[in-house]
């Protein structure tokens, strides 16, 4: 048993921000943040969870399409967001705290960025 | 959370030369901390900003060591890739390996059997015990406390060798698999582990005494770092972090693996301190011993340890688990093929981090390398 696991798919990147503060303010925390890379898109998973309860976020969004951060509603979400940003390619504005492609010292930007026309998907 | 953007640093957070720090008027240094120094065994580097002596800002750079393991996941069988999740860190291995097992085992609705997860939790345990002694001697030769050093990791050799008894390794053991273990522990080994166990207990309750006693110790970390529990909660820190702060937060009472037979008490300070964070580490050791010999006990003799893996996974899950440094994520997906699609691992000394920057603040320069070594940092983990 890992507890549940419950998926919740976002129509796009506009609802997140708004999904997220419901989130905070029915008792659930940031778990984590991270990136499924398609082909020229993201799918981008928020967790939350509260008890056992595990709630994902998941919003697909296109490479170069940029989305909201949701650091106005939990702050701590900036390394999360600055990581899909410096590893992925992620366009996210308006993080709180904003390390400007710093946090990773990754000799290329953006590694592991979305495969691009011709170049197939990862995996 | 206002933007952390200081004074004495460029836009892409690099020194500036003192004559353009003309906002701060020229009150404050940008000292580098990292990536080497001596009390961090691995690379992270810190820009601290400091008026006189004291820290007021610290700007984290990471990436030093990063190894794209999460990514290889994409290119390795499903079955093979335990091997490399066992090798994100040499200190918490094990259970890296059983997270990402448990993972996939929810995915293709494989039900382990049940003493293969009385074993899994023991070793879990057992890996939680030495990891914590491994930071506690590293804690005290921190403090220059050689000697206390040397009794810590003396203690942590009891561990590896009940790691080389039963599995044939002493830090990668590649014991776990999908599906169950590959090795059992047979009852004359259990009695080694219970007279081991039974005599590192006592050497264990010294310890205790010793960081909390002696006036040195005390003089360096009482007080120091203290995250409250509001702050512990706002800013996601998880697992002997939280805890010591009051937080009793622990994913093994959730009840996944064998927890559910075996719970576990939940070890909690309220000083918030770099004291109470080594205290609970060193009560957690005493707690471990005890689930470790529950488990072996209450272990179903004779019965299967592991059953055959068939199919590829189809679907996704994540799975959490309880590390020596708190809440571990795992995400697997797999779209019916041998590799997987994506696997992703949140460690948790990355959601310890602004935990660390947050308390940062406020310390002098001299009390950084013990608060940061207070967290107990594993930047291997979080460079998967």
């Amino acid at each position: 048993m890992s507890g549940s696991n419950r998926f919740l798919e976002l129509e796009n990147g506009d609802l997140l921000v708004a999904e997220a503060d419901k989130l905070r303010k029915s008792g659930h925390r940031l778990a984590q943040a991270c990136v499924v890379t398609k082909k020229e898109a993201f799918d981008i998973l928020y967790s939350f969870v509260k008890g056992d309860d595990l709630l994902n976020l998941r919003v697909r969004v296109a490479d170069g399409e940029a989305i909201e951060s949701i650091t106005s509603i939990y702050p701590y979400a900036y390394l999360y967001e600055n990581e899909m940003r410096d590893l992925h390619g992620v366009r996210i504005e308006n993080i709180a705290v904003d390390f400007e492609g710093e946090l990773y010292g990754t000799k290329n930007a953006a590694p592991f960025a979305a495969a691009r026309e011709g170049g197939g998907e990862r995996g | 959370m206002n933007n952390s953007r200081i004074a004495g640093l460029s836009r892409s957070g690099r020194i500036l030369p003192v004559e353009e720090r003309a906002d701060a008027g020229g009150k404050r240094t940008i000292v580098p901390f990292g990536p080497q120094h001596p009390v961090l065994p691995e690379p992270i580097h810190l820009e601290l900003a400091l008026e006189d002596e004291t820290v007021v800002e610290a700007i984290p750079r990471i990436g030093y060591v990063h190894r794209g393991l999460e990514q290889l996941a994409e290119k390795k069988d499903f079955r093979e890739y335990v091997y490399v999740a066992e090798r994100i860190c040499g200190i918490c291995s094990f259970m890296h390996g059983m997270g990402y097992c448990m993972a996939i085992e929810e995915i293709m609705g494989l039900k382990v059997p049940e003493r293969a997860e009385f074993l899994r939790v023991a070793w879990a345990e057992l890996s939680r015990v030495q990891s914590h002694l491994l930071w506690l001697g590293l804690l005290a030769d921190a403090l220059g406390f050689e000697s206390l050093f040397m009794r810590c990791w003396r203690l942590r050799e009891n561990a590896l060798d009940l790691f080389d008894l039963t599995t044939g390794g002493r830090i990668i053991f590649s014991v776990c698999k999908i599906g169950g273990v590959r090795r059992d522990i047979d009852a004359r080994q259990a009695d080694t582990i219970y007279r081991v166990l039974a005599e590192s207990e006592k050497e264990v309750r010294e310890l205790l005494d010793v960081f909390s006693d002696d006036d040195s110790i005390h003089g360096r970390m009482a007080g120091l770092g203290v995250l409250s529990p509001e702050a512990a909660y706002d800013l996601g820190a998880v697992g002997p972090m939280a805890r010591a702060s009051g937080l009793a937060t622990d994913v093994r009472t959730l009840g996944y693996s064998a927890y559910a037979t075996v719970p576990v008490d939940i070890v909690t300070e309220r000083e918030g301190d770099c004291l109470a964070r080594t205290k609970v580490r060193i009560r957690e050791i005493l707690e471990s011993f005890r689930l470790i010999e529950r488990c072996l006990r209450l272990a179903p003799a004779g019965s299967p340890i592991d059953q055959p893996v068939k199919g590829t996974p189809d679907g996704e899950h994540f799975v959490r688990l309880e590390q020596p440094r708190g809440e571990v994520f795992y995400y697997a997906k797999g779209n019916g093929g041998n590799l997987l699609e994506r696997m992703r691992v949140r460690t948790p000394t990355f959601a310890n981090l602004p935990a660390l920057l947050h308390m940062l603040r406020g310390v002098e320069l001299a009390d950084v390398p013990v608060l940061i070594l207070t967290i107990d940092p594993c930047i291997s983990c979080a460079e998967r």
